[in-house]
Formats: C-alpha cells, sequence, structure tokens
C-alpha cells in the first residue's frame, strides 16, 4: 500500500470542492483546496432558505455546514485568492500559485463592517457565511487606492486596524499527487434573451433575487425598494435552447424558482406569482403533492414569453402566448425573475490547459470528456447538477483519488 | 473486529458497491433471507467467490459503524454476525400505473415493465409486437415521475420507432428531462419522428373499444384534439420501496421517508447516511430519485467511501456522551424509545448510552421523566450559571433581558451571521448555543426565567430539518406547554417565544429578536413592571 498521508489539491472550493475535500480527510488525505475568489462555498453559499413553515429541502443549509466542516478540519489547508499560474507534471503534480494579499486581516477584522459600509464604489464584498473568515474583503478591480490612490476610507475608518491597501502578491506552490477539478459552472448571463436584462432594472436573475432575499427577505424591486406584489417567473432561461445550442435542462431552476415562489407566498400570501415554463421538472421525494400544491398556490403559464417592455413606473409588460386562445397578450408584473440555467465554467478552462484536460460535452455528458490520469472531476463542472448532487459526486471522485493513490484503479 | 460489510438486497447497485469495496480489498458479505431462496423471486447464492450470510430472520443489529452485531435465527439456532458496516440496497419495486388510468394490463396494454423485459430479447419483442403499428406511451401523465422512469420511456419509444418501425406517441404532461443527456435525448427522439402530446388538465379521456384503448385529449402545444387508437398501449410505473425493507428497516431501526423509501426526507441524509452510524441506503431502495444508473453508481461510490473511511478508522468521537445516572433510571425507556441515533442500548434492562453513538442531541436527557440523564456541559446548573452572568454582564439595564436558545446548527450560526452582518442586536441578548434543541428541557427554560430572564426564546431549525429528526419539534411541543402553564405561576406567557431558522437566515434572526425585544418592551409599559427589574 501507498504511503500516506498524501496531498490532493482540489481546484474550485464550491460545495462540490468542499465536500470532496472532506471526504478525502475522512480517507486520509490531506488536501489544499484552492479558491480563486476571495471566499469559499462557490454559488450555493449565496443562496436564501427556501423553508416554508417546514423545511422544503433546498440544500443551501448543506453548503454552510460544509463550509463550516472544511474550516474546521486541520487536514485541508484553505487558500482563497489564488490564481493557479502553471502545473507540472512529473510523476506528481507541482501547482504554482499567486496568491492575493490579504489586504483585511483575518485575525484583526472583528466584522464591524464599517468598511463595507463606507466605501464609496461599493469596492468592499462581504461574505455569506458565519464560517466566513475574514468576513469582508476588497475588491481591487473596483478600489479607488488601487485606481488612482485616491481614497483611504476603509483604512482610516477600520477601528481595529486590519486594512492595508498594499502587498505584495504570494508566490506559493502545491506539491500533490492528485488533482480534482471542481470548478463548478457559470450562470447564464441573460443578455442575448429578448428580455431586457440589463437594461430594465426590474428583470432580475435568479441568482439575483438570492441576494435580495438574503439581503431583505422579501422580494423587493430593484427600483423603488417596495416588495413586488405581482411576480413573474421565466423559466428554461439558457437551458433548452437550440438557438443557444444549450440542449441541456440544468435540473435545477424548476426546483430552485418554485420553491422560491412557494416561500414568498408563504411569507405574503397576496403575492401573485406566474410561473411561465416548458416542462416542470420533479424536485424533492414528495414531488406528487408539491406539484398539486403549487397549481393551487400559483398560475402556471406553459409558454414561454417572447418580450419584455418597460412601463414609465419599472413595471414590465410580458408579451406571452395565451394558453386557451392562442393569442399573443400583454400582461403587467412588477418584477421578473429569469430562472437562468447553469453554463459551463469560464474558471474551468483557466485550467483545462494546464491540465491537459477537456471537460464533457454537457449536451453529451457521457461523450468526449478527456481526463488525464491523476486528475479526477467533482460537481457541476462535469454537467448541471443540484447541491445534493455534487456531494454525491464529490463522494465518488474522492473515492476514485483514494483508489488511484492506493494504486487500485479497480476503485473507479 | 471485523472489517466486512455485509449488503442487503440485489442489483446494479449492489454488484457496483461490491466492485468498489473489492478493488480496496474490503471483505463483503451478501445476504440472503433464506426463505426467499426457496421462492421465485430472488436469485438463490451462486458457487462463486462471493461471501453470504443466509439467515432465516433477521433479529436485531446493535452497535455503530466500525464494529455492528447482527443477530439472525439460522436453521433454529440463534447466531451472531459482526459487521462494519451493512448497506441497504435492492431495485425497488415497480407498480404499474393501469388503475390511474382506468385500464388493466394484457392485450393491447402493457407496462413498461413488461415491454422493458421483452426487450431484453429483439425475437421475443417482434413476436410478441407482432402486427402492433401505433403506439402510445403514457407517462406522468395520471402521477408526476421521476427522469428514471421517463428515460426509459424515451429509449423505448425510440427503438420501437428506428429499429422496429413502429409510430410512437407520447403521452406527458412535465417531459422529466432533468437527468444526464436527456434533452439531448428527446431530440433525438423527435428527429426520429416519435410524437410528443403534452397535456394540462384535465386527463385525456380513455376509453375502449373492440378492446383496445382510445386515448382523446387536447395538445397544449398545438391547441388541437387529438384522438388516437394505438394497437399498443404502454402504461408507466411508479416507483416503490421493495417489499422486504418493511422488516429490515424494523430491524435496524431506521427512519424512512412517507413513501417507505429507506433515508427520512432530511437534507442532513447525504448521499447514502441514514439515522444509524455504519448503516448505509444506496440505490432506489433510499429514494425513487436515485432509480437511473449513473446516480446509483454515485451512490455506490458513496457507500464505499463511507466504508472505507471507516475501515481507515480517521473518525473518533471525543466529545462527551450523555450519561444515565442508573441510580436514579427507573427504567421507562423513554430515552431508548426517543434516541434519534439508536444510541440508547440496554443491558441487563438497564438503558445506557453507547457513546460511540451518541450525537449529544440531548433529546433523551430533555425528555427523561427521572431527570436522570445528564449531558456534560449541558447541566440545568451550568445553563443556570451562564444565564445569570449573561444577565449580570451587561450594564445597560434599561433593556429587556432575552435569553436564546439556539439550535447550533441553525439559529447559533444565523446569529452569528446576524452579528457578522453588521445588525443591531438588542442589547441584553443572552445566547445559549445547544448541540441541538431537542436538549431544551422545560427546566432549561424555567431556569431562565428564575435567572432573569425578561424573556425566553426558543429558536430551532425549520420542521424537516432536524439532524436528530425530531429535536426541534420536541423542543417547540415543550415550550408551548410551558408557555400555557406560564400564567399559573404570574408570568405573561408572551414572554416565551418560539421560531424556526436556518443557519444562514442572519437578517431573519436579527428581526426575529428585534421584534420579540419590542414586543417586551412594549408589554412591560403596559403592565407598567419596569423591564430589567429582578423577576422571579
Ligand atoms: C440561481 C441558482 C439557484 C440554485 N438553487 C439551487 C437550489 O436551491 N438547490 C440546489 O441543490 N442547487 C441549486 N443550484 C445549483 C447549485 O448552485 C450547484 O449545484 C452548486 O453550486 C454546484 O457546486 P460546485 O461546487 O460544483 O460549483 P460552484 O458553486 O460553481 O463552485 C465552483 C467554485 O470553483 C471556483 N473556481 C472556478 N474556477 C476556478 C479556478 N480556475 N481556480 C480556482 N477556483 C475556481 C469558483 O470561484 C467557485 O467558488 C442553483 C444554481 C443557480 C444558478
Ligand atoms: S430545471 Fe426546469 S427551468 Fe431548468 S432547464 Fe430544466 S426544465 Fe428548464
Ligand atoms: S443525547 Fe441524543 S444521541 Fe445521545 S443518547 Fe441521548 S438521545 Fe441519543
Amino acid at each position: 500500500m501507498a504511503q500516506f498521508p498524501k496531498n490532493v489539491m482540489v481546484i474550485g472550493g464550491g460545495v462540490a470542492g468542499l465536500a470532496t475535500a472532506l471526504t478525502l480527510s475522512d480517507l486520509g488525505i490531506r488536501v489544499d483546496l484552492v479558491e480563486k475568489s476571495d471566499f469559499l462555498g462557490g454559488h450555493a453559499i449565496r443562496f436564501a432558505c427556501k423553508a416554508t413553515d417546514e423545511c422544503v429541502k433546498c440544500g443551501a443549509c448543506m453548503v454552510e455546514e460544509k463550509l463550516g466542516q472544511a474550516v474546521a478540519d486541520p487536514s485541508i489547508r484553505l487558500l482563497t485568492g489564488c490564481r493557479i499560474e502553471n502545473i507540472e507534471r512529473n510523476g506528481r503534480f507541482k501547482a504554482d500559485l499567486t496568491r492575493r494579499p490579504a489586504y483585511i486581516d483575518a485575525d484583526k477584522c472583528t466584522a464591524c463592517g464599517l468598511c463595507y459600509r463606507d466605501c464609496p464604489e461599493g469596492a468592499v464584498h462581504r461574505g455569506y457565511s458565519a464560517s466566513t473568515r475574514p468576513f469582508y474583503a476588497v475588491d481591487v478591480a473596483h478600489c479607488l487606492q488601487f485606481k488612482d490612490q485616491s481614497c483611504r476610507r476603509c483604512i482610516e475608518v477600520c477601528p481595529e486596524d486590519a486594512i492595508s491597501l498594499s502587498g505584495e502578491p504570494q508566490k506559493l506552490t502545491c506539491e500533490a499527487d492528485a488533482v480534482v477539478v471542481a470548478t463548478g459552472f457559470d450562470a447564464f448571463r441573460p443578455v442575448s434573451k429578448p428580455y431586457g436584462y440589463g437594461r430594465f432594472k426590474n428583470v432580475v436573475t435568479s441568482l439575483e433575487m438570492e441576494d435580495i432575499l438574503r439581503e431583505n427577505g422579501a422580494p423587493v424591486r430593484p427600483t423603488d425598494g417596495e416588495p413586488a406584489r405581482k411576480m413573474a417567473f421565466i423559466q428554461c432561461v439558457g437551458s433548452r435552447d437550440a438557438s443557444l445550442g444549450h440542449l441541456w435542462c440544468s435540473r435545477i431552476c424548476c426546483g430552485t424558482s418554485m420553491r422560491m415562489a412557494r416561500m414568498l407566498k408563504h411569507r405574503e400570501p397576496e403575492l401573485e406569482v406566474t410561473f411561465f415554463y416548458i416542462d416542470i421538472q420533479t424536485f424533492g421525494r414528495d414531488f406528487d403533492s408539491v406539484h398539486r400544491r403549487i397549481q393551487e398556490e400559483m398560475r402556471l403559464v406553459r409558454a414561454i414569453p417572447g418580450d419584455i417592455y418597460e412601463n414609465e413606473d419599472g413595471g414590465l409588460k410580458v408579451v406571452h402566448q395565451d394558453v386557451d386562445s392562442g393569442e399573443s397578450v400583454k400582461e403587467d408584473f412588477d418584477l421578473v425573475v429569469l430562472s437562468v440555467g447553469l453554463t459551463p465554467a469560464e474558471g474551468t478552462q483557466e485550467v483545462a490547459g494546464l491540465l491537459q484536460l477537456r471537460t464533457a460535452d454537457w449536451e453529451n455528458p457521457f461523450g468526449e470528456a478527456v481526463v488525464p490520469e491523476g486528475v479526477f472531476l467533482a460537481g457541476a463542472v462535469a454537467g448541471p447538477m443540484g447541491i445534493a448532487d455534487s456531494v454525491a459526486d464529490a463522494g465518488r471522485a474522492a473515492l476514485e483519488v483514494r483508489g488511484y493513490l492506493d494504486g487500485k484503479p479497480g476503485g473507479k | 473486529m471485523t472489517r466486512e460489510t455485509i449488503i442487503f438486497g440485489q442489483g446494479f447497485c449492489a454488484d457496483e458497491i461490491r466492485r468498489r469495496l473489492d478493488a480496496f480489498g474490503c471483505p463483503v458479505a451478501t445476504a440472503i433471507a433464506h426463505r426467499n431462496t426457496q421462492g421465485s423471486g430472488q436469485k438463490a447464492p451462486e458457487p462463486e467467490a462471493q461471501v453470504y450470510f443466509v439467515y432465516d430472520r433477521l433479529l436485531a443489529c446493535s452497535g455503530s459503524s466500525g464494529d455492528l452485531t447482527l443477530l439472525a435465527s439460522v436453521e433454529g439456532k440463534i447466531v451472531q454476525r459482526k459487521a462494519a458496516a451493512v448497506i441497504l440496497t435492492g431495485e425497488g419495486d415497480r407498480e404499474p400505473d393501469f388503475a390511474a388510468y382506468g385500464l388493466s394490463g394484457g392485450g393491447a396494454v402493457m407496462s413498461l415493465g413488461e415491454l422493458r423485459s421483452l426487450s431484453d430479447s429483439a425475437e421475443k419483442m417482434a413476436a410478441k409486437l407482432k402486427g402492433v403499428k401505433r403506439v402510445a406511451f403514457l407517462t406522468g401523465v395520471a402521477r408526476e415521475k421521476v427522469p428514471a422512469v421517463c428515460e426509459e420511456v424515451m429509449r423505448m419509444a425510440m427503438r420501437l420507432q428506428s429499429e422496429n418501425g413502429m409510430q410512437t406517441f407520447i403521452y406527458t404532461r412535465n417531459l422529466k428531462v432533468a437527468g444526464w443527456g436527456l434533452e439531448a435525448l428527446y431530440r433525438e427522439t423527435r428527429m426520429a419522428g416519435v410524437v410528443y402530446i403534452k397535456l394540462s388538465q384535465p386527463m385525456p379521456e380513455i376509453t375502449i373499444e373492440d378492446g383496445r384503448p382510445v386515448i382523446t385529449c387536447q395538445d397544449d402545444i398545438s391547441h388541437e384534439t387529438f384522438r388516437l387508437r394505438p394497437d399498443l398501449t404502454v402504461v408507466d410505473e411508479t416507483l416503490m420501496p421493495p417489499a422486504g425493507l418493511d422488516e429490515l428497516a424494523a430491524v435496524f431501526q431506521i427512519q424512512r421517508d412517507e413513501q417507505g423509501f429507506a433515508q427520512s426526507d432530511n437534507v442532513h441524509r447525504l448521499t447514502v447516511a441514514t439515522n444509524r452510524h455504519g448503516i448505509l441506503a444506496a440505490g432506489p431502495v433510499r429514494s425513487a430519485l436515485v432509480a437511473g444508473r449513473h446516480d446509483q453508481r454515485l451512490d455506490a461510490a458513496n457507500a464505499a467511501a463511507a466504508v472505507l473511511g471507516e475501515v481507515l478508522g480517521k473518525k473518533v468521537v471525543a466529545e462527551d456522551a450523555a450519561e444515565i445516572d442508573t441510580g436514579q433510571c427507573v427504567r421507562c425507556l423513554t430515552c431508548y424509545r426517543l434516541c434519534p441515533y439508536r444510541a440508547v442500548v440496554l443491558r441487563d434492562e438497564q438503558p445506557v448510552v453507547d457513546p460511540l453513538v451518541c450525537e449529544r442531541c440531548g433529546i433523551c436527557a430533555a425528555e427523561c421523566p427521572a431527570l436522570a440523564i445528564r449531558l456534560p456541559g449541558f447541566e440545568r446548573s451550568s445553563i443556570g450559571d451562564d444565564i445569570a452572568q449573561g444577565r449580570s454582564a451587561d450594564p445597560q439595564a434599561e433593556a429587556p433581558f432575552i435569553v436564546a436558545f439556539c439550535c447550533g446548527r441553525s439559529a447559533a450560526p444565523a446569529a452569528r451571521l446576524a452579528s457578522m452582518m453588521g445588525r443591531r442586536l438588542p442589547a441584553r441578548l443572552k445566547i445559549i448555543e445547544v448541540p441541538c434543541a431537542g436538549s431544551v428541557s422545560r427546566e432549561f427554560i424555567l431556569e431562565a426565567f428564575t435567572r432573569g430572564a425578561d424573556g425566553v426564546m426558543v429558536l430551532t431549525c425549520h420542521t424537516g430539518n432536524c439532524h436528530s429528526e425530531k429535536g426541534n419539534r420536541h423542543a417547540r411541543s415543550r415550550a408551548a406547554e410551558i408557555r400555557s402553564l406560564l400564567p399559573l405561576v404570574g408570568i405573561d406567557k408572551e414572554r416565551l417565544t418560539t421560531a424556526t431558522l436556518a443557519s444562514n437566515m442572519g437578517a431573519e434572526f436579527a428581526r426575529l429578536v428585534d421584534s420579540f425585544s419590542a414586543e417586551l418592551e412594549k408589554r412591560a409599559t403596559r403592565t407598567g413592571s419596569a423591564v430589567g427589574s429582578e423577576t422571579a
């Protein structure tokens, strides 16, 4: 048997990367978890809990739990804010990383939030989880100090002296016996769809809606901060769309948007919700009964709208085909949520070349992936999947890594 | 201690688990109920390199992950078998939805399962389907289905359409394409000529003409009435837990979901975990949602990873388990009944806690009528001292003093998040973090009032989210009971409240404690009693 502990580099600190790291640790393997952004948890750490008077199994809290466990696990080294510059392969893997300086000192920061409140450019970002340390981070791309050295507001306002806007990037090397790629997905940016996204403020994506809910607990309209009374959800935006060449169902958007709508209706029974959809996908074990309730609680329209216009007051006119007459009708809504799908991540491309990796074609996930020996995929990098599936896939990947390190490829 | 894993159930997932564990040299035994080998259904042990555990009746299973002991009767004798882990798996049962469509099988009506078994042999299929030109599939019309069933329907239709030269029609409400490659498969079937008819309400009208069903309905997409008299109507199936699961679940004392699958509908039971350490559930036996091959493979790998982690022995639980004071215990077995992890075991009729299994939810300690159980670190007196300290620590005596019992998995991280998000929390808020709200006993709540709380909150996770299955509900019902009794001792019942939160609900936590605080202040002014003054 091979000598343990071995070291594995996991690229991507979303729920799949976290779960892979945790299972690897259970299997006696040390992990370097390399994340490019300032925060761990990936997309899913941003999600709002969708419970009504009971848990609806959206899985958001499981991401929080995995993050907490990973932070507490001494066999996992967490490397946020890292760019992978190069990966050399010589039996083992040797990766050169550049780590952004920690502009906010985790040990000093007490999460008082003054920097976040006072930054004139909104360049101080905030984490989503109580396990995030530090809870705030400076986005150099928007920071005036980095632009023209014209602002030191956050440094001045910080009572703990925890901020410094200088420092050299750190060079690190990661030596690993295997690499797991868990770079996830990118949410579809619906600028090419005829829904006025980016121009009409009250047209938001489901991902942006998560942020709105985390902040306000209610579906407030970006234009006036008032809670919406008549909402529309448009499903399959960026999924099941031949015109985009996206011949996949993103698998999570029916569940996530319907759970969201049910939660909102539970909090505000007067809220009117309309769903525009193609087919409603099964989510949860009790879907048959949930589906029946959904049919009572909201209006389901089997049609994908063709257009959206903006009214003067920021309200929206949605043009769709009437189900009964088959004619085109215009209908007013005050907030439209585009249920955006999952697409292959740019971040994956950044490392694919370094690893001679070709990920699967999402239309044909059983097709073309070329994954070199010692490299493994985990989570949504391989195709659209939800949190529970990402965790299951992570468990599989971790087992296969251990099999590889043991010289027991039968584990695959 | 043995390293052997015992697998209950057969089929694709079981084979995959065996293959994975074999690769790591982990010994596996396949359990076979002896009586099953005489009937028709299950396969008898084959003389290959496999190890079997043949039993007549399974009686009990004690211990935990890494060290389980199974008791079974074998040919009239009671035998013991040790196992590192037990994995429940198997194919699950499939029930054709005939009745839901007012149809019965036979003749021109067939279940998806019958067609599937025919498809094993091209000759059998050709013989049986001779003369059939038009085939209608009914899937997910009467009942919503999972993608695995839809995939089978699409594959069958595709095959009949392109290999057997038939015209196929798929009737459905919501085409289930949320699986690997299914949208692409759907497009492929359409290209091959499969016709889809999508329905909303109501049910299509199905009548019988000359022994053959006639289906009349309105298509959602074309808005036209569509009448078809197919030569063959194929009705899909609903996936059910396997028939033998009742017995296994009872012996292994695992929680099941509403449909009876071998895992409760609880987000904490990620992938193959059940409420019992070392008892795993993999494949369609745990949920209809993992009936597809891809998902079964993932389950098998996760089961193998769990076993391997156990065998490698990484996890050592060092935290203090609940303790039963045998002198005080009246052997009512409340703890034995209520422990969600089956950590309370009987030794010579005396309940004791197995420290390796205990998850420190404290449900037993809170429910024990003899107060014989102690959860170290969470005794009434230490909680009381903690509260007293919190009360005196804060000099700002104007604001109401609030004690919030917070579940460590939900409300407590939400509280931390709230302060990290810069939300202003009430000035005198004492948070008592407990491992599970299930440990918040009636005594704790009363202690908080005794130690001077103006208001007490019991904050749990949402119903259906509790890692300890019902710890949250126990806590809330205790609080409800105390609330109804408070007026008897002269305490306004509004001073005790309960609410549910998730770990990511920082904003909601802040709002909740804020409005409780405001309510307390309002009531205090109304009744004229000064908030923050000594209360008993
Ligand atoms: C709007 C929306 C709502 C959703 N709601 C739900 C829901 O309710 N329930 C559910 O189960 N699922 C939901 N999902 C799906 C869920 O987001 C995914 O299942 C999950 O995020 C997948 O995790 P992941 O770790 O594979 O990917 P990600 O969450 O995308 O994480 C990938 C991580 O890798 C990092 N990374 C990428 N490239 C690199 C690189 N080159 N170097 C270093 N790091 C890199 C990224 O910064 C990121 O942190 C939703 C998705 C969307 C878009
Ligand atoms: S899950 Fe629903 S919304 Fe998302 S792509 Fe699939 S069908 Fe469309
Ligand atoms: S504390 Fe919970 S897990 Fe431990 S023995 Fe008591 S009921 Fe069981």
